[in-house]
């Protein structure tokens, strides 16, 4: 029949053509030339009588289909003998990052959040009654030696601990339960491998009836094993600080050594035998709970301040040699975070 | 401070079959921690942390009543061990004269004269263990009284009698100005307020609590020495060894307040290791000043420690702890009685002490620990809190490192951007000049965070987001603490920066934004950011002379942004436009106008309400080109609507 004829000439045209085609785009412009809505298939069909096209109808579907396949295959011979290595070093979009601080505060806050702690962040530059009188360091104490405090002029302070946001707090809330973690920057004067001088640190404060050491060391235990792991243990050893009674050192297993102190036959030389200093805490002084005017009589608390800086390179592992370095600007070391 | 403690030492003031190990563990998970062990042949030296406030665990003998305390606890049996001192009667011919003009110098002193003294060599005993705790051997009797303080924990002086003019002593206070040369042979001008010693000449012969004056230092000659035990006023002490930098072990320990009732035990050894090794002899009544020591007794509530333990501890358990810690415990009607051992005075004050007294010995280590449930009511951040987070993690994620500078500088940096240095907030005690003044601003820091890339990384687009301080007007109220973003980018391609600080304002809600042009120190070109009339920020371009390469090849982008006002900003607007259920009509539009492509746009989307965009074609001379697409929700758009819409438009900016 001569529509048929008409069909298999198309099809003839069509694998002709393929034998020449050699490019993806040609095959897709040579595709919707033959498959396309005004395409050479489409304009037959259009021409055909209606008595023609009850005749063919089925043949029409057929052609199609193979057309369809053998197009297609063509298509995919192409795409697929263009082979590239696929194993090149990628060329990705510019990538940012977020500070190694700023990830480590996120984090512990996240963690405190969790635990049922409001997150705060109280001034950097305070009096000296909130940074040190109100937390019962009197002026001429011994242990204001521990801080080397930056003043701004007699009585306003650079913070060198985080302890003023317990004032500040008790202040605000007025009632117990007070439960919060209060994350900020803090100054001391020094600078040396291990000490910058702006660093941050987080305090963590709990007032209600009746709150025991066990308290403490529940949070503490929940805080290392969320940001550290697991296995890992801590343990609390008597201590002092003016604002707290009884006062704690909280140290943490060592992740190096599994907290033996040893390595092999060696000694450990990360830790000091097996443990590693996490940071301060204690019961709040009542002296502390009065000024912030608490009483001592019915709400007890404790309350514990340590490093970012500090859990930060103790978690990595990796041995930040110069705590100076986490404050560098250079991209090639901020991208690595 | 740290003591260093030889374990030879500490065995002779303590009894007990513990091992070193057990000892160090015992003491360090109790009370004073053992932070390091140093090999010395067959002795170990123990390096010990004494905490401010237990002063009287800054000896051997301090130590040995430590570890008796807890070793039991631990199972094992452990005893302090009876003072070797001289027991005989303390009397004789010379006659000590000293004068106390002030009482409040002094709380407590004993002395006596030892004579025929033959200064020499300590024997070699002596001399290793000084050399133990890093203490230079000088003679046997200046070795002797460095080792009174390493046993008993008060600091002894020893003065050669025969020079002290006239015999006579004057302790009083300093006047500002006076000198005194020191044993270590230099001389300290003093602040005045010191406590001194000055001999019948008005020669100043000690600088009491700190160090020996260098006229009646024991020699080779010295054949009379008076043996000085004192207790000083901490205060004092700490105030003087600050201000003439002698931070000498004498000074942190008097400081701390030691303990009284131990000068007449420390006098008498003293006594008998003059007798003993310099071969001395008795000569004199014992010289004392100072009141009785006063005790003290307080209540202690048995269960309100066991509340704070939060487990069950008997009574008995208890009492015995604090007996092994030399309080004396007495039952009382609903409390008992604790009367604190003299050496403790200083430390142990209210109930909280006593009860840190019996868990510490307990052991933390045996609590068990417990999740607090309590809740609070309000437990959400501040919204600062929330959006700077938010804003740091869209913008890491949008290809900006994020950099933390020091909130201290040099005040150079930000007078060279045109800042009143005397309006900064200033530190006045810097440990440098690079750290003098705290940033009123983040874009200095960053610039030179900025610099510190070239040439080392290609695209340098960098962020910060922090606090920057302001002073206040008044002098003693706060400076301010501001949250403030900054960002800098050499991308070559402004667009895409703007395209960038757009998005970043978008996504905290704020659209529309109006501009103007502007100045602003920093910038070579600048424009000012608003919203509803509120200044949110500027956009920029870094001036050239900023930088201090010359031979950099981009000026990198700027922007700086009031992250606290842009917090404020109410805006709920969580909803989202419908999207055309037709093909907008799309227009084009030339416009000669004087006015930044910005304020153009503005003006553009306010003047018919039917506008769904409006697209930026670009700028010539003072054309400017704008794609239009119309829509109306309610009704299809003709072609010929849309232009006569667009006709209004174009007659907005002819006006």
């Amino acid at each position: 029949m001569a529509t048929r004829k008409v069909f298999d000439d198309l099809q003839e045209q069509v694998s002709k053509k393929l034998e020449v085609i050699n490019s993806i785009e040609d095959i897709n412009l040579f595709r919707a030339e033959i498959l396309g809505k005004n395409g050479k298939l489409n304009k037959l069909v259009s021409e055909l009588t209606k008595e023609e096209l009850r005749e063919v109808g089925r043949v029409i579907k057929e052609v199609k289909e193979e057309l369809t396949v053998i197009l297609d295959k063509k298509s995919e011979e192409l795409v697929s003998s263009v082979k590239i290595d696929l194993t090149i070093p990628g060329v990705p979009h510019k990538s940012g990052s977020l500070h190694l601080v700023t990830q480590a505060i996120d984090e512990i806050s996240a963690i405190f959040e969790r635990l049922g702690f409001v997150r705060r962040r109280y001034r950097e530059i305070d009096t000296d009654w909130y940074a040190a009188e109100g937390l019962n360091i009197p002026k001429d104490h011994p242990a204001r030696d521990d801080q080397e405090t930056f003043y701004v002029s007699d009585n306003i302070v650079l913070t060198a601990h985080t302890s003023n946001g317990q004032l500040r707090e008790m202040e605000l809330v007025k009632t117990p339960p007070i439960k919060m973690v209060n994350i900020g920057k803090t100054y001391r004067r020094q600078s040396d491998v291990s000490h910058t001088p702006m660093f941050h640190q987080f305090e963590g404060l709990l007032i209600d009836k009746d709150v025991t050491i066990g308290d403490l060391v529940g949070v503490c235990t929940a805080f290392a094993q969320s940001y550290f792991g697991k296995e890992r243990k801590i343990r609390l050893r008597p201590h002092h600080f003016q604002f707290t009674e009884p006062s704690f050192e909280v140290d943490i297993t060592c992740g190096i050594c599994n907290g033996t102190g040893k390595i092999g036959e060696d000694k450990c030389r990360l830790c000091k035998s097996g443990w590693l200093e996490l940071g301060g805490a204690g019961m709040v002084h009542p002296n502390v709970l009065r000024n912030g005017g608490i009483d001592p009589a019915i709400y007890n608390g404790f309350a514990f301040g340590w490093g970012v800086e500090r859990v930060l390179m103790m978690k990595s592992g990796v041995s930040i040699a110069d705590i100076r370095d986490i404050y560098s600007s250079d991209i090639r070391y901020l991208e690595q975070f | 401070m740290d003591l260093l403690l030889p374990y030879s030492l500490l065995k002779e003031h303590l009894e007990t079959e513990a091992s070193f190990d057990e000892v160090c563990n015992a003491l360090t998970l109790t009370g004073p921690t053992v932070d390091r062990v140093r090999d010395a042949g067959d002795d170990k030296v123990m390096e010990i942390e004494v905490i401010t406030n237990r002063v009287d665990a800054a000896s051997a003998y301090g130590i040995a009543r430590e570890a008796a305390a807890c070793l039991p606890e631990f199972g094992h049996k452990a005893e302090v061990k009876p003072l070797s001192v001289y027991e005989g009667e303390i009397n004789g011919d010379e006659n000590i004269s000293v004068q106390i003009l002030d009482q409040s110098l002094i709380t407590k002193v004993m002395a006596v004269v030892i004579d025929d003294i033959k200064v020499a060599p300590s024997d070699n005993a002596t001399v290793d263990l000084l050399e133990k705790m890093e203490i230079r051997a000088i003679n046997n009797v200046v070795d002797i009284t460095n080792e009174l303080t390493a046993r008993l924990g008060v600091p002894v002086h020893a003065f050669d009698f025969d020079k002290i003019s006239q015999e006579k002593m004057i302790i009083r206070e300093s006047n500002k100005g006076e000198q005194i040369k020191l044993l270590d042979g230099t001389t300290v001008k003093l602040a005045g307020k010191d406590i001194v010693i000055e001999d019948g000449n008005r020669r100043l012969i000690d600088l009491c609590g700190v160090m020996g004056g260098e006229l009646s230092q024991i020699d080779e000659n010295t054949s009379r020495v008076l043996l000085w035990v004192p207790i000083y006023e901490p205060r004092r002490i700490r105030r003087t060894s600050l201000y003439a930098q002698k931070r000498t072990l004498a000074s942190q320990i008097f400081e701390k307040n030691p303990d009284k009732g131990i000068v007449e035990s420390v006098l008498r050894m003293g006594v008998k290791m003059l007798i003993e090794r310099a071969s001395g002899k008795v000569n004199s009544k014992i010289w004392k000043f100072g009141e009785e020591i006063e005790m003290r007794s307080l209540p202690l509530s048995f269960d309100r420690v066991r509340t704070v333990l939060g487990q069950d501890l008997s009574d008995l358990e208890m009492t015995s702890i604090l007996n092994r810690l030399g309080f004396e415990v007495s039952k009382g009607e609903n409390k008992a009685m604790v009367t604190v051992p003299s050496y403790r005075l200083h430390d142990v004050e209210i109930e909280e002490d006593l009860i840190e007294e019996i868990l510490r010995i307990y052991g933390y280590f045996r609590i068990t620990p417990t999740i607090p449930t309590v809740n609070i009511s309000e437990l959400a951040p501040s919204p600062l809190l929330k959006k700077e987070i938010e804003i740091k993690k869209w913008l890491a994620s949008r290809g900006f490192n994020e950099v933390m500078n020091y909130s201290l500088n040099n005040s150079k940096l930000y007078k060279d951007f045109g800042y009143d240095v005397e309006k900064l907030v200033k530190v006045t005690n810097p440990l440098s000049e690079d750290f003098e003044v705290m940033r009123p601003a983040l874009l200095p820091g960053i610039v030179q965070s900025y610099e510190a890339n070239i040439g080392k990384t290609k695209d340098i687009w960098l962020y910060e987001l922090s606090n920057v301080y302001l002073a206040n007007e008044d002098n003693d109220a706060l400076p301010s603490e501001i949250s403030s973003l900054c960002i800098i980018s050499n991308n070559q391609d402004y667009k895409e920066f703007k395209g960038e600080i757009d998005l970043l304002l978008k996504k905290l809600g704020l659209m529309d934004i109006t501009y103007s042009t502007d100045n602003r120190v920093g910038y070579s070109q600048v424009v000012a950011l608003r919203y509803a009339d509120k200044l949110i920020g500027y956009i920029g371009q870094l001036e050239n002379r900023f930088l201090r390469q010359r031979e950099v090849v981009t000026i990198p982008w700027i922007a700086e942004i009031e992250l606290e006002t842009v917090i404020a900003i109410e805006n709920d607007k969580l909803g989202y436009k419908l999207l055309p259920k037709y093909t907008p009509v799309k227009l084009d539009l030339t416009i000669a106008t004087d006015l930044l492509v910005g304020e153009a746009i503005n003006k553009i989307k306010k003047s018919d309400s039917r506008i769904y965009s409006v697209s930026y074609l670009g700028s010539y001379q003072n054309k400017q080109s704008y794609s239009i697409e119309f829509y109306d929700p309610q009704e299809v758009l003709t072609i010929d609507i849309a232009k006569k819409t667009l006709g209004k438009i174009e007659e907005q900016f002819l006006l």
